[in-house]
Order: C-alpha cells, then structure tokens, then sequence
C-alpha cells in the first residue's frame, strides 16, 4: 500500500526526536534529599558530537563519584557531611519497550569519602527508586517510589554525627517523588514534588523522625541546566523539633570567551573557547529550633566548587567583517557553528532568508536532527518515477538543508505561512523571526492572555498570528521596543539583526533562564 | 469504499441542506502524500494529430472516437479522408471485423496470419487487402465470424453484436456468459427481428450496456456507423481495459510542479501533474521532454481531450476533475478526460468515528451515518499513535471531540480539511480584559479579544461575582458553589475587587447585552525582579523605582495594604530598603501602545542573599580566566578596625556575567582593567556578594591616589549629587560611580548617603572616596536592662517584681515601684549553669523548692514584655576597652579603664600593656546595635568594637591580661 511509505518515514522522524532528548539523565542530578552534587556537566562540543555519532544523542544517565553535600539534622543542629554521590540509571528501554509507557530504576549511594569527609561525621545512604514513566504527548510523568526486591526494601542508611548513630528503619519510612516534564524544541522543562518521611533508630531504642516535603524545578537546554529544590524539613527528636526550609540548587551552564593570539605570525587572530561551568549550592534557614539552641545561626549555606572545562572552538577568517557593527555577533555564531560556511557569502546588510534563520536557529539550540532527513533522496529528473514524501511543497528533501527545516517544522516551530506553503527561500519577516525565537524557548504560554496590545507603537502591524508570541517574547523580556518605541513586524530581517537576535537567544538560555531557575528561587523564601 | 460511493449521492443531497458560503479550498497535502506517477508516451504525439478531425467538433461521438485512438480501439489512420472521421457514413463488415479485431489487440497475430496466407497462396494483393484478409481469416481461424461470413456489404446491428460476443469470448472469456437467460432480448420490441444465431450476443452486449438500442427496439438489421461504431468500443470499457492492461482512473488535478535540468548540449524538463484521487490517494501524470545534441526529441505525452479540443497533458489546470487511462504494467498514462472544474462543499455533522486506516471520517447526521474519504495527509501516525490534523493542529485521534460537531470541507467530496465546531451554545459568555471599574456609577470598561473597547453596566446588589486570588488554588472556588450554592465555603467577593488589569469572564442580563449579570475575574501577573533604587514615601502608599535585571527601569506603586513578606515572613514597608532586591507580583496590561496599567499585588524582599558580604582591598595579580577567578595580592577585608585579614593572594570568583569595573568614575570592560592594571601599584576594592553558590565578585573599582581611612563617623549633610559631608572632618567627600557605598548590607550609590548615616569612609585622593560602608550607629541605650526582685510569677503569663534597678550607662537607678512583666514562649531564661531555655520551659514559678520568690535575675524588657531572664549575679563593677581579639567564650580588651567606686575616676591597668580579658558564658548579657546577642553567636562582636564591661569582681591588684567574668557586655 502506497500509503505507508509516507507514513514510516515520518515516524522514524519523531520518534528520533523524541527519544533523542537526553533530558531525563539529568533529574534528580543532585538526589533529592536535600544535598547538592557537583552537577552533570554540559558536554563539550567535540564530545557531543563524538557522543551523537556513537548513541544517536543517547547521553550516559549513570554519573559516578560526584562530589556531594548534605546537611545532617537528625540531631537538631545543622551539620555538613561531605562525601560522594553515586548515580545509576537502569533503563528498562530496547526490545519491545512501549514509547508511551515503562519503568526503570535509579539507585543512588552515598557515601563517605576518605578525602573530605570530617571526622566524626558520617552518611551512607543506598536507596534505589523504581520509576514508572507515561508519556503523553510532549510531556513525560515520572514516579519514584523505593524499589523492593521481594520483602526487602532498597533502601539502607547510616548516620553518625558525634552526637550519635542513626539507623534508618526502613519499614516505616517512605520516599516518593512524582515529576512531570515538559519537552518544548529548546528546552525541556520540569517540575515534581518530593515527600519523604525517615524513620530513624537513635540511640537507647529513641527514633527520629524527619520529614522532607517539597517541589522540583529544573531544566535542560543546551546552553544551560539547573535543577533546584525548594524543600521544607521537620525533624522529629526526643528532645525537641526543628523545622527548616532548604534549597539546594545546581545550575550548569557553557559560556564563550575570546582569546587574543600574542603572536603576529598567526593565521588567526584569536579565537573563543566555549567552557562548562557548574554552581551548587544549598541555602537553608531554620525557621524553628529547640530554645537550648538559642543563639545559633538560623541561616546556612554549603557548597561544592567545580573545576571548569573548557574547549577551543573554530577560528574562522572574518576578516572582511572586522569593525562591523555586528561583527562580534557574527563572529561568536560563527565559533559556535550556528552559521557555516565560506564567511564571505554572510553579507550582514543583505537579508536573511527563512530557511537560513531557521537553520541558525536549529543549530543554535541543537536541535536533534532526524539522521533519516541527513541524506536525500536523489533529485527528480527526467522521466523518472519520483517517490518522495514531502511536507510542504515547495519543501524539498533534496536541499541541503533540509534536515535543520524538517526539525524546525517538526518541533512545531514553523508551520509554513499559512498558505500550506513553508517559503523557505523568502525573505524572513521580522515578526516571523520574533516568533520562531520565541517558540524555540517553548513559552508560548506567558503570552496566553486576551490581550491584543502590546507596548509597540506599531502594534498594530503585527500579524494576527504573531501577536501571541510576540507578546511572550515582550514580556519576558527576549525583545523590547526600539528607541521609537517600535518593533518594525513587517520588516525584513538583515544577517547581521539575525546574528544578534540568535546571540541574543542563546544569552538568554545562559542567563536569564538559569536565574529565574536559581536566584529567583533561592533568593526568596516562599 | 464502495459502500462510500453509495452513500455518495445521499451524501450530495443531504449537503444542501447546509449551505455554506463555499471557499476555495487549498489542498495542503497534494505534495505530501503518498503517490504514483504515470509517464507520459513516446507515441502520444503522433496520436494526437491523427485524433484531430475537422468534422468532429465537440459533438459526438468526439470524445469516444479520441479515446479510441488514444488507447489504441481505433486505428490511427481511421480517417477516411483528409482529416475527416465521417462518423455517418456506415460500416462494412469487413471494417467491423477489422476494428473489432484491432480493438482486442489482436492486429500483430492478423498482419502475420495474412502474411503467411499470402506466402502460401503466392498472391500479390493490394496493403488493404493484406491487412483485410489477415483480420478475417484469423476471425475465422478463432470462430469469431463463421467460415461463410460475407466480408462484404454494410454490416448490421446484430452482426457487430456478434462479432463483438465472439472477439471477446475468444480473448477473454469471463466477461460475457455463454448461456444467459434472455431477459434483455425479450425486453424488446423487435427481438422477434433477431437472427436467433445473434441472440446470446445480442443479450450479453446489451446486459453490458454496450449496445443498448434506444431501449425498446434493437434494431438488429440496421446499419452500423462509424460513429456509433466508436461508441460501441467507448462503451467496451471495463473489458477493453482489461483485455489491455488498463485502468481508468477519476481525480481533480489539484497542483501542477515542474522543473528542468540544463547540461551542456542536453536539456530535461518535466511537468507533474498531482491528481487527488476520489478514496483520497493522489497520481502524478508526468509530462517529460528530453533535447539530445542530435536533432532528436523526446517527447511523453498523454492525449488530453478538453470538450472538443485535442492536446497535450499541458491541457491540464488546476481544479480539473479528469478521467484517466493508465497503463498500470508500464506506469504509463495513455489519455485523459477533463469532465468538470471540482466541487467545493462543507459540511457539518456529528464525529462519529475517524478510521486512519481506511482513511475515512464518518459524520452522524439525522441518525445516518456518511462516510467520508480523507486525503492522506490529514492522518499521520507517531510513536504507534494515530493524528489527525483538525484546525491545523494535529490531534490525537483517540481523544477526538466525538459526539461533538464538526465541519468537513470536501473538494469532489474528499475530505481536505476538518474543523471543530463543538455543541449548541447554552450560556452567553464571553472573555475580555478590565480597563477601567467604576462601582460607584456601576459600569466597568473592558478590552476583548480583537482590540474593541466597550463598557458594561451592573446592579453591584444584584450581581455574582468570582475572582480567583492568585494564592487560591483550593477546590473552594469550584464552580459546583454556584450550582448548588448550599454547598460548602465560597470565598465571598464583590465588584470592588476587580481591578484594571484583570482578565474577565461575563455573562450579560437575559435580554440586556449591555449588563453584566456574572462575572468572573482572575489576575493577569507577572513575577517582576529587580532593585530597588528610589522610595519615594507619599501619605497612603510609596512609590518604588524598580532596575531590572535587563536594566530597564520602572517605577511601581506600593499601596499601603499590599503585602509585603521578607525571608517568607510578613514585614512592614517602612522595612524595605534602598539597595533591596524585591520581587513584585504585578497585575499588568497594555491598553494601547506605549500605555501600561499595572498594579502590584505582592511583594517580596530578599534577605541577605545578594548582600555585600565582604569588601576587599588589594592589587591585581591576574586572572584565571578558564576557571573564572579574579587573584589579589595584599588582599585585606574591610572590617571595623580597618583593613584585616591580609593574605599575600587570594582568589575571587567571577563566575557570575554581571561584574562592573571601574577605573576612578569610568566604567571599563575586564579585558581594559586587566591589560592597565595587572602587576600595578593602583589599588583595587573589590564588593564581593553573597550567592547561592558562595561568594562572588560584583564591583572592581581601581584607584591610583594614596589612600586614607577615615574614622566612622555620622554624616551630617548631603548634598544630593554624591558628596556628602561628616561630623569631625573638615570639607566634603565626594563619589562617583565606582565608589563602592555599602548601605545595611546594600550596594548603593552615593546618591543613597543621607544625613544621620553612620559611615565609614575610606578616601582615595584627597576628598574621595573609594569605599563608604554604612552602618548602624553601635549602640545600646535603646536596651532596657533592670536587676529585679520577683515576688510571684503567673506560669506563662507574666511576673511581678516588687522593686528594680534600671542600668543607665554604667550606673543602676533605683526605684522601689512595684512592676509587672508579661512572659511568653520567646521569652529566653539563661541560667548560671548554662542552660538555655524558654521561660516556659524553665523553672520559673513561685512554688515547690525550686520557687523563684524573692530572688532577683537581670532582665531585659521590651516595654512591658520581658524579653530575657539572666539567673545572674549583680554586676556593679565597670570597665571599658576595645576588642582586639576574640576567643572562644573570651573577648580581649586593649586600652582598658577600669572605673574607681570610690573615686569614680576611670583607670588603666598599665601604660605599656593596658589589655585585659573577658570570660563570657551562656549567661552573659551581651548587647549590640541595641539588640541582645546570645552567648552562641558572640562571633557577632567585632574586633575594634568599644565595650562596656559590667561585673561584680574587679580585682584589686590590676594586672595587665588580667581575667574577669563579663555579667553584662554593652558595645557602645
């Protein structure tokens, strides 16, 4: 049947892009009993590729000896325990795996380390989670509950403060976190609840108990990832209670930095490098103590310093563009490989067409490409039979380009102009650039609302469709008006405003992002 | 799909009943689905030409004589004479048998049968007679006409019946039936008039609609003509085609693409015919024409017959409903039909179920079900789960609205695009935006959707009012309240709380559109962060201009009942602070480009997580650029003893991306500072900020002037440029923009230096200054401090003392009036035996053993709230001095005097070694910043910190490094 050609090779296309998406490897990356790792860093661009030509953008989801931080209350005071943190993912995925549905396990180790960890202080904690996952079109439900192997509970903790040992017990304790997470084209977001109540045996056959209640906000992009708990903990002793709020947080990000060379005899001048740095802190705040810890410090903070890697990118020769008022722009996209090619044929003031944006764009913020869409099918000629599968008409799978607007278009960036044509040779207006800007961040949400004005004098040129996500963008500050007050819709877009409004995007996934997921949070107790 | 085109007619009929304006559709997935292309022939040229007669027009039989030639029935050179067909002239039987042989393709087998006749016999006949004699003796030869078949003379009606019976039941036999029930034949007039030879035939042909007569008479023995002989072969249809291979196709030519590729010498173009098939399927018919250096073309073409008019596949346009004959073997596209421009239609009908493999919608309609085709591109199947595309939104077809309406748009009755329709309307309600709400005239003004302003009046008594609270998620406000209002709490609300800026549900008066009968509101926030740089206090509200992080800036009205929390406890506003970090929840909405109305709902203040925390003086060393860490050498910490804390280099992190540099008052880029200043004598201040992933460098400020650090002192001018001038020192001070102004923990600017500011000021040049920390003056007179006789306590509440002692600087003042005191949970007791407790969990009573009756405690009060309880001694013994060290449960004082009881003169201990130390414990009254610091946290005081030290045992030979017990420690 003729049909199912068409139909195959377009799920191929989906399922590659959906199961590409390394996101999940990351959740959970600072456990989630309130300690904070080292984080998992952001792949380096070289073993990124090394990685996507190995396991087709599968990332490893098992993180070993990562440097870990916790604050111990079960005594009532505050006490650091330095030691490492253990990640492994068993990935119930493969044969006959159901995409829409299945479990996997996770098991964490915590565990004292000879080199950091104090004296007289102590953590070992080895609790596995069995996680069972739906899908449900972009989004994911995932659910962890202590994994049992027949009556045995998987989990197992000691704790030794030197004010004495205590025992988990684990048939009266219980641990659940349930997380949703959202797949937008750039960013997958996400957000869970965790509850936890410990059952601890003390010494003289005493218990504690602490609860840990609390949400989950993170996210993953490939500029920058944090994921951050807001949690609330009550501490249950013989002597008295505590209660605390903490909010550990680990936020990875990669940033560019120029190098200038010193030597003149150099085929280049200079070049970026592109470095992954990570920040995890956590910040608590006793709200409520025993009175005999009258006088100690209600607020604290730890945290775990990285050591940063780094990686020199391309240094093409941009020399025709040197002193251009968009030269830096250009110059960083060009390192980052969001534009290619001979530099000479990126004339910043000619324009830039819609398959050109759209392909800065997929490369900007890596968008999984379909291996399937890599290598087309040979042109029609002649009086050939052509049996292609195409989206658009005017959308051929023989351009080179091809794969970077089948990715865009499947990630329901662009849906062609509304005439069923995609027009991807057309100049890009710039209220389409806005627009596919913003969709990449997948927060077309924020711009819900019944209101058709925005704060541009020439609002009213925008195009009806447009007026939603441009609004988005506005609001959260992707774009502003001009000095006139003038956001210019219909407009043609230029290379050089296309390279700074990309830069501008990536800016945004580095910083803006990352802080309303950080500081935003931590600095402000709910 | 049959039992679709049943329906079919029923399906056009129940369409007029909904009339609908009818668009041109476009068919968005012509080029996306799925195909099969049909070349064009070599051939089809040359047939063209010999189908092009002048005598034929567009009348009949036109259309049946084209089609004959194109798919081969007819031969090419039919024409009698030049370019005429002369379709009433009559046939002969010879001619009959020719083309009825031909049409069954049988002319190779008759040429070469009469090509061996003519070896054999040794004739020498004319090519006529050759081609003649081959038709008839092969006829014979397969006993389509009988040997004694007269070959000359016009053939008549019942012969060609026969002959055409017999050709096909030589060739393919299945299609006629040998031994029929006559019941056509006997159907006739005239069937009497038929050769009882001829009456099998006669019935199969007309049950096959292939001769039909006029449907009452036969007319057996009449003459044939030329033109209703090629009707005879049009109407062979279904077997003429499978006798050939062929397949007759009906579609709407729906996209027309093309393309050429140029080489040296050679040239290939094309032209692509998309042609969307009645079950939804689409063919391409492909016109292609190849240039070889030689002469030589290459054309493949189709015949196009367009009613009368004779051509190519270029004939073709978009919209025509064509019928085509393709050879399915060869893939190739033998002649095509244009019958009519498609039909566009809508209809509007219940879902009732979509099948993606049969790729059929069916509606429910009057309790009928219709069964629509779906192009294929409407349907698409990911991750084993099936889509379809429903107002250009792909849709699971799972969770379709079935049992709700849609609208189907149909072009030749395929389905090319669904639209949701939904159920009849029961409630008028509609969505909009607040501008304006006036509930004292009772009228509001509202924004909708499309940008119309309008207003609406209202009886506030008589109206139901909801607004959703952005803090209320609980099922409370759940909508089965106003169902069954009996049911359960609703928060009450009324006109007055919707506020400009809300989004709005109404639902107008029966009958009067202009009223507002219910209304249900929501705010439309946004989480605004930033800094505070201006307050502005006004009688009822303040007015706070907020920075932003992107560095816009903007001013906000706080009212005087928004609320306000700090480190997720309620403050007042008089607590918020120049330099503070805040996050507003503002209700905000454009009402017309450039005009904003905004208002804040909430506010919140950070503590002290972007605070200063440190300042650091040094020079620069460099940099460690991969791992983001400013080096310093000489680096010393800004304390209140001045610079403390040297280390030959330390290292600040600058992993953040928002650092200012400064050189004098010139903002400079990191790469500038590092290039001027590295390995320099200029003097670099560095505010390091509190973060949550530990401390981080925000402001580089480099001086080259000589330095001098000025005692702290209080500010008692300003001048409200930056300068600003101090108590003790002659002439003002100026900043500038990298003047590092640390106000309470706060980066400001030296805009932010007000009169009564206890500063203290480091000045690089003469009048600069490069740091101004800003503190609270130290202080304790605020401390209310009594000794304290108890006579009876009630548990809990409150105690009574029947005389006290308040402590005026280092004096006690008695007074014999009899107090009382209130207790709480926050009430502290500090016993000697270092117990730290609530008073409600100490033995603080007047009965039992442990009663507290007579005894007398130091306490602090808060009016007439005690606020700590020290179980201590009276401390009547004074001595003053600075703190230069601090130990554990220890503070070391230098320049000590000791006050004299007796002479009242205040003493040192020794010229050379005047220092002396202080044992602190859990029951030390330790205060400062008017504020009792708990024993715990006694890293609170500061070296350089000036003490007053209360005992009650001084000893008599002073000694320098002398120990006494603190009772009560005041830094002042």
């Amino acid at each position: 049947m003729k049909r199912k050609i068409s139909i195959t090779i377009f799920l191929a296309a989906l399922l590659a892009i959906i199961f590409a998406t390394p996101a999940f490897a990351r959740v959970g990356q600072i456990g989630f009993f309130g300690g904070i790792t080292e984080g998992v860093r952001l792949p380096l661009t070289t073993e990124q590729m090394i990685a996507d030509a190995n396991t087709g953008g599968q990332s490893d989801a098992n993180f070993r000896n990562m440097f870990y931080t916790e604050i111990i209350w079960l005594d009532g005071m505050p006490t650091e325990f330095e030691g490492l943190m253990n990640m492994t993912v068993n990935n119930a995925r493969g044969r006959g795996a159901n995409p829409n549905f299945g479990t996997r396990t996770v098991r964490y180790e915590i565990l004292p380390s000879d080199i950091i960890t104090a004296d007289g202080v102590s953590l070992e904690r080895d609790i596995t989670f069995t996680v069972t996952w739906r899908r449900e079109g972009n989004q994911v439900i995932e659910t962890y509950t202590v994994a049992r192997t027949g009556a045995r509970i998987r989990w197992a903790e000691t704790i030794t403060t030197p004010d004495g040992t205590f025992e988990l017990i684990p048939e009266l304790s219980h641990f659940e976190v349930s997380i949703i997470r959202d797949i937008t084209p750039g960013v997958t977001y996400y957000s869970g609840n965790i509850s936890m109540r410990a059952v601890y045996a003390a010494a003289d056959g005493e218990t504690v108990i602490h609860y840990l209640t609390g949400k989950i906000y993170g996210y993953v992009s490939a500029w920058s990832a944090t994921e951050t708990h807001r949690l609330d903990g009550l501490v249950i002793m013989p002597t008295g209670e505590i209660h605390y709020s903490n909010v550990p947080s680990v936020a990875v990000s990669k940033e560019l930095q120029y190098s200038l060379n010193e030597p003149t005899l150099i085929s280049f001048f200079g070049n970026y490098r592109e470095i992954t740095t990570n920040q995890s802190g956590l910040n608590f705040v006793i709200n409520t103590m025993p009175a005999e810890f009258y006088g100690r410090p209600t607020t604290g903070r730890a945290t775990i310093s990285s050591f940063n890697r780094f990686e020199q990118l391309i240094a093409p020769n941009l020399n025709h563009l040197r002193g251009h008022f968009a030269y830096q722009d250009i110059r960083r996209l060009f390192a980052m490989e969001v534009i290619t090619g001979n530099p000479n044929h990126f004339v910043p003031n000619q324009a830039v067409s819609r398959a050109e944006f759209m392909t800065m764009l997929a490369r900007a913020v890596k968008l999984p490409l379909d291996p399937a869409h890599l290598t087309p099918p040979p042109p029609p000629r002649g009086n050939r039979p052509v049996q292609i599968f195409q989206i658009f008409p005017d959308l051929w799978p023989d351009r080179p380009d091809y794969a970077y607007l089948r990715a865009i278009n499947d990630a329901g960036i662009a849906q062609g102009r509304g005439d069923g044509h995609f027009h991807p040779d057309q100049i890009i207006y710039r209220e389409e650039a806005y627009v596919l800007t913003l969709r990449v961040l997948g927060l077309s949400n924020l711009g819900l609302d019944p209101m058709p004005m925005l704060p541009y004098v020439d609002s009213y040129r925008i195009s009806a469709w447009a007026l939603n996500d441009i609004n988005a963008a506005t609001r959260i500050g992707l774009i502003a008006p001009d000095e006139d007050g003038m956001l210019h819709p219909q407009e043609y877009l230029t290379k050089a405003q296309a390279a700074a409004l990309i830069n501008r995007l990536i800016e945004y996934m580095r910083h803006e992002l990352i802080r309303d997921y950080t500081e935003n949070i931590i600095n402000f107790m709910n | 799909m049959k039992i679709f085109r049943r329906f079919l007619a029923f399906v056009l009929a129940a369409l007029m009943v909904l009339p609908l304006a009818t668009p041109v559709f476009a068919d968005d997935f012509i080029l996306v689905d799925a195909n099969r292309t049909f070349t064009g022939r070599a051939e089809a040229e040359a047939l063209m030409e010999s189908a092009n007669f002048d005598d034929l027009g567009a009348n009949w039989p036109a259309e049946a004589v084209v089609r004959g030639i194109a798919l081969g029935a007819l031969s090419g050179d039919a024409a009698v004479d030049f370019r005429n067909f002369r379709p009433n002239d009559n046939m002969t039987r010879q001619e009959v048998v020719n083309t009825i042989m031909r049409a069954m393709g049988l002319s190779g087998q008759a040429s070469a049968r009469g090509a061996e006749l003519v070896q054999q016999t040794g004739m020498w006949p004319t090519a006529q007679a050759m081609v003649d004699l081959g038709y008839s003796v092969l006829a014979m030869d397969m006993g389509i006409i009988p040997a004694d078949f007269m070959l000359w003379g016009n053939a008549s009606r019942q012969e060609v019946a026969s002959i055409l019976y017999n050709a096909v039941m030589a060739v393919a036999s299945g299609h006629f039936n040998a031994a029929p029930a006559l019941v056509q034949v006997y159907n006739l007039a005239d069937w009497r008039d038929i050769d009882p030879l001829y009456l099998i035939a006669v019935e199969n042909i007309m049950a096959a609609n292939i001769m039909r007569g006029d449907g009452l008479y036969f007319s057996p023995r009449n003459n044939v003509t030329r033109g209703e002989m090629a009707q005879v072969l049009s109407n062979l249809d279904t077997i003429f085609l499978d006798i050939h291979g062929l397949e007759r196709r009906t579609g709407t030519v729906a996209e027309i693409t093309g393309g050429e590729l140029v080489q040296t010498g050679q040239t290939q173009s094309w032209q692509n015919f998309h042609v969307r098939l009645g079950d939804g399927s689409v063919d391409i018919l492909q016109f292609s024409e190849n240039i070889y250096p030689s002469p030589q073309a290459e054309v493949l073409d189709a015949v196009v017959f367009n009613f009368g008019q004779i051509g190519g596949l270029e004939l073709l346009e978009i919209n025509h409903t064509i019928e085509y004959f393709v050879h399915l073997e060869t893939n190739t596209v033998w002649y095509v039909n244009i019958l009519h421009y498609a039909v566009e239609d809508s209809v509007e009908g219940q879902l009732f179920a979509l099948d993606a493999a049969e790729m059929t919608v069916t509606l429910r309609f009057n309790g009928q079900n219709l069964i629509f085709s779906l192009v294929d591109g409407l349907v698409t199947t990911l991750g084993g789960n099936n889509y379809v595309l429903m107002d250009q939104i792909r849709e699971n077809i799972a969770t379709l609205p079935f049992g709700q309406n849609v609208r189907l748009y149909l072009r030749n009755n395929v389905v090319i695009q669904i639209s949701f329709v939904g159920m009849p309307v029961l409630v008028d309600e509609f969505r909009g935006l607040v501008l304006e709400n006036n509930p004292d005239f009772g009228y509001m003004v509202l924004m909708n959707a499309a940008g119309q302003r309008f207003s609406m009046r209202y009886y506030s008594q008589e109206m139901m009012v909801q607004r959703l609270s952005h803090w209320d998620h609980g099922w409370f406000n759940s909508y089965i309240g106003q169902i069954f209002p009996t049911f359960g709490f609703r928060p009450t609300n009324t006109i007055g709380d919707i506020v400009p800026g809300d989004i709005v549900f109404i639902r107008p008066e029966a009958g009067e559109a202009a009223v507002i009968s219910a209304i249900s509101a929501i705010s439309n926030y946004i989480m605004r962060y930033g800094r505070i740089v201006t307050i502005v206090h006004h009688e009822d509200h303040m007015s706070i201009l907020l920075e932003r992080e992107d560095g816009q800036t903007a001013w906000h009205e706080i009212m005087g009942n928004t609320f306000i929390r700090a480190e997720g406890r309620p403050i007042a506003a008089g607590a918020v602070r120049v330099g503070d970090w805040v996050r507003l929840l503002v209700n905000e909405a454009v009402i017309a480009p450039g005009h904003m109305i905004s208002s804040v709902r909430e506010m919140a203040v950070e503590g002290d997580a972007r605070h200063i925390s440190n300042i650091v003086r040094g020079n620069l060393v460099g940099i460690n650029a991969m791992q983001n860490f400013l080096q310093i050498e000489h680096a010393q910490v800004l304390s209140q003893a001045g610079w403390t804390n040297f280390n030959d280099i330390r290292q600040l992190s600058i992993a953040n991306n928002n650092i200012a540099y400064y050189y004098n008052n010139r903002r400079i880029t990191r790469d500038e500072a590092l290039r001027q200043f590295r390995l320099s004598p200029a003097t670099v201040y560095i505010a390091l900020e509190n973060h949550f992933a530990g401390e981080r460098v925000t402001m580089v400020s480099f001086r080259t002037q000589r330095e001098e650090r000025l005692p702290a002192d209080t500010v008692i001018a300003s001048d409200g440029g930056g300068g600003f001038q101090l108590a003790s020192i002659a002439g003002p001070i100026n900043t500038d923009s990298g003047t590092i102004v640390r106000r309470h923990g706060r980066l400001v600017s030296g805009l932010d230096i007000f009169p009564g500011d206890h500063a203290s000021v480091v000045l690089n040049g003469a009048g600069m200054a490069a740091v101004i920390d800003i503190t609270n003056r130290p202080d304790t007179s605020a401390l209310q401090i009594m000794r304290a006789r108890v006579t009876r306590v009630w548990d809990g509440e409150s105690f009574r003392v029947a005389s006290m002692s308040q402590l005026f600087g280092h004096n006690w003042v008695f007074s014999p009036v009899e107090r009382e005191f209130a207790i709480d949970s926050r009430t502290m007791y500090l016993g000697p035996d270092g117990s730290v407790n609530s008073v409600l969990d100490a033995n603080f009573i007047t009965y039992t053993e442990e009663t507290v009756f007579d005894q007398v405690f130091t306490i602090v009060t808060d009016g007439s709230r005690a606020t700590h309880i020290f179980e201590a001694a009276f401390a009547n013994r004074a001595a003053r001095g600075t703190i230069y060290a601090i130990e554990d449960g220890q503070v070391r004082l230098r320049d000590v005097t000791i006050q004299n009881p007796v002479t009242n003169r205040w003493d040192i201990i020794s010229i050379a070694n005047n220092t002396m130390a202080v044992n602190l414990s859990s029951n030390t009254l330790i205060g400062r910043d008017n504020a009792v610091v708990p024993f715990a946290a006694m890293q609170q005081l500061q070296i350089g910190d000036e003490v007053l030290v209360m005992t009650n045992n001084i000893p008599a030979a002073r000694t320098p490094g002398m120990e006494i017990n603190g009772l009560i420690v005041l830094v002042d």
